[in-house]
């Protein structure tokens, strides 16, 4: 402790301020909360002191419920639950668990056990066969542990890659919310989640969920064909979590040994669906960075629906506009299936957009126009140059709708 | 329910910051997050409230507070998980930091309520005047006043441990 200015206090305040928590905290932190007020008892207030009034309240609101459906009406809180559940189990890795197919009735099946090590890293292991999943890379590598070959697919598809992944991404409008059951003595939530599994084929899930870290126990997958047999009934369990993995199970060069078969599936190419035109000089197209917290000279921005929106802190100045895009366009990928807005940018654009990115790495892009948020922002991870895509979660009549606003007449 | 669940997506990364800030521990900032939202969702005083999220900030910076004061005689806390940039990477100077850091909260808590939330407001979590005294219902003037008195009380008591040598 040597001079006063050293321990000024607003000094060590404005330290502290600095004091932050990593993304994946906060959104653990909220994810729980989230979960801890839906599990909570309904807050007893309401303007109506007197009790008739309340009972009669009570009795409309029980009869409203049976006329529009006591099911649909009460999974609502389940469903939210339900996402609480997605969001904890979006930050957790170092997952392994077991599969064990009871009943199969249209191909062997043997037990495997699975190994999660990050978002896009998994293996799974029988006694026949290991695979390791690349889907960042989109790669596969298959060992026949018999004999001895190991197949490398590039460029493959991987629509649905594990069970846990499935349920991470699922749809909240097709999980439900079921009485609560008992496994080993332990009461655990219950969802169950049905989906289309292609060809007349549908696919139940009931997902059984620990109440205190909201991560799955077990997990039991039916697949029925079109006639309504079942085909398939096979339980995950044994969930184990924040598990240490070597990532070298994860590599995808094969073992010393082994015969190696590498094959190409060749991405489709992109389909246009809206061919690119000019931007519309009506419309003052704007690309701006944004902070995740406030801060001196930025504005805050609310772009979302209610209960999912995000609050941008929006920098002042205007990175590109209008004479720095050439062409807007719509084009549809089967890699991962999605319809992408395609923006082509100008020479110019191009150097000050890979300026701009490689300047702010981390941070958020967001493309407005006529002062309203666009897309959900997207976090700069590399460098931009001469184009750029933006496509998470857009349908095609969104996409479209996005281009004609955009695109000269 | 659907205000609280709102006010958790709009105001939950910044409340949850400011939990870390005032507890200097990210597990007792997520239990503490969890516990304010449901007093929120137990108070009727909050849903009655005229600026809810001015309640939840106040609420949030008392229940940190009375954290800080049920555990004034344990260890200090754990290491900070993340630092701000100007600490350097040496072990020592964060834990000197984090004692410092420990030592201006708790002469905070010495100050009294409104005074200290200001300062909380102003300093910790970024607010400007104007935005403080719509939450906490006064004057711009008199909250640049309360916060003026209450660094200065800071400076104070910094300055009297500084000479007990403490």
């Amino acid at each position: 402790m040597t001079t006063d200015d050293q321990y000024d206090v607003v000094r060590l305040l404005e330290e502290l301020a600095k004091l932050d928590a990593a993304e994946e905290t906060v959104e653990r932190a909220l994810a729980r909360t989230r979960a801890a007020l839906m599990a909570a008892p309904p807050c007893r207030r309401t303007g109506l002191r007197l009790r008739s009034l309340r009972v009669a309240l009570a009795a409309g609101l029980l009869l409203a419920a049976g006329v529009w459906g006591l099911t649909g009406w009460l999974a609502r809180p389940g469903n939210s639950m339900f996402a609480a559940v997605q969001e904890t189990m979006t930050h957790v890795y170092g997952v392994t668990y077991q599969v064990r197919p009871i009943r199969v009735s249209f191909a062997s099946a043997l037990p495997a056990k699975i190994m999660l090590l990050d978002e896009r890293r998994s293996r799974s292991e029988d006694d026949r066969m290991i695979a390791v999943v690349d889907s960042k890379q989109r790669r596969i590598m298959q060992l026949d542990l018999k004999e001895k070959t190991a197949t490398i697919i590039d460029y493959v598809d991987l629509p649905r890659v594990n069970e846990f992944d499935l349920i991470r991404n699922l749809k909240q409008g097709k999980v439900e919310q079921l009485p609560n059951r008992e496994i080993d003595g332990k009461t655990v939530l219950c969802f169950r989640a049905q989906d289309d599994a292609g060809g007349g084929w549908s696919e139940e899930r009931i997902l059984l969920v620990d109440p205190a870290t909201y991560l799955p126990v077990r997990i039991e997958t039916t697949f029925t064909n079109a006639q309504g047999k079942e085909m398939m009934f096979g339980i995950c369990d044994d969930f184990r979590y924040n598990v240490t993995l070597d990532e070298s199970l994860f590599a995808l060069t094969p073992p010393k040994g082994y015969r190696v078969t590498t094959r190409r599936q060749d991405p489709p190419p992109a389909q246009v669906v809206v061919p690119a035109k000019p931007i519309s000089p009506e419309v003052r197209l704007e690309v701006r960075i944004a902070e995740d917290k406030p801060g001196p000279g930025l504005t805050e921005k609310i772009f979302g629906r209610p209960r999912s929106h995000v609050l941008l802190y929006l920098h002042g100045e205007v990175e590109l506009s209008n004479p720095d895009f050439q062409s807007v366009s719509v084009s549809h990928s089967t890699m991962p299936p999605a319809y992408e807005v395609v923006f082509r940018l100008t020479p110019a654009g191009g150097k000050k957009m890979a300026d701009l990115t490689n300047k702010n790495r981390g941070k958020q892009l967001v493309i407005l126009v006529d002062g309203n948020v666009l897309f959900f922002p997207a976090r700069i991870r590399s460098q931009i140059s001469d184009s750029f895509s933006v496509s998470g979660g857009i349908t095609k009549d969104e996409a479209e709708r996005i281009v004609a606003g955009l695109q000269e007449r | 329910m659907e205000d609280l669940l709102g006010l958790l997506d709009s105001s939950g990364p910044r409340l949850f910051r400011l939990l870390k800030r005032l507890t200097l521990r990210e597990d007792v900032a997520q239990v503490l997050m969890q516990e304010l939202f449901l007093a929120l969702n137990r108070s009727p005083a909050f849903h009655r409230a005229r600026d809810p999220a001015a309640y939840a900030y106040r609420t949030a910076m008392h229940l940190a507070f009375a954290w800080r004061r049920e555990r004034k005689h344990e260890p200090v806390a754990e290491p900070l998980q993340s630092e701000p940039e100007s600490v350097g990477s040496s072990p020592l100077t964060r834990m000197v930091r984090l004692e410092e850091f420990e030592l201006v909260l708790g002469m905070l808590d010495s100050l009294p309520k409104l005074g200290r939330d200001i300062v909380v407001m102003r300093y910790i979590q970024g607010d400007d005047y104007e935005e403080i005294a719509r939450r906490v219902g006064k004057t711009t003037h008199q909250v640049r006043a309360l916060c003026h008195k209450a660094i200065c009380r800071l400076r104070e008591l910094m300055g009297e441990r500084l000479h007990s040598g403490d």
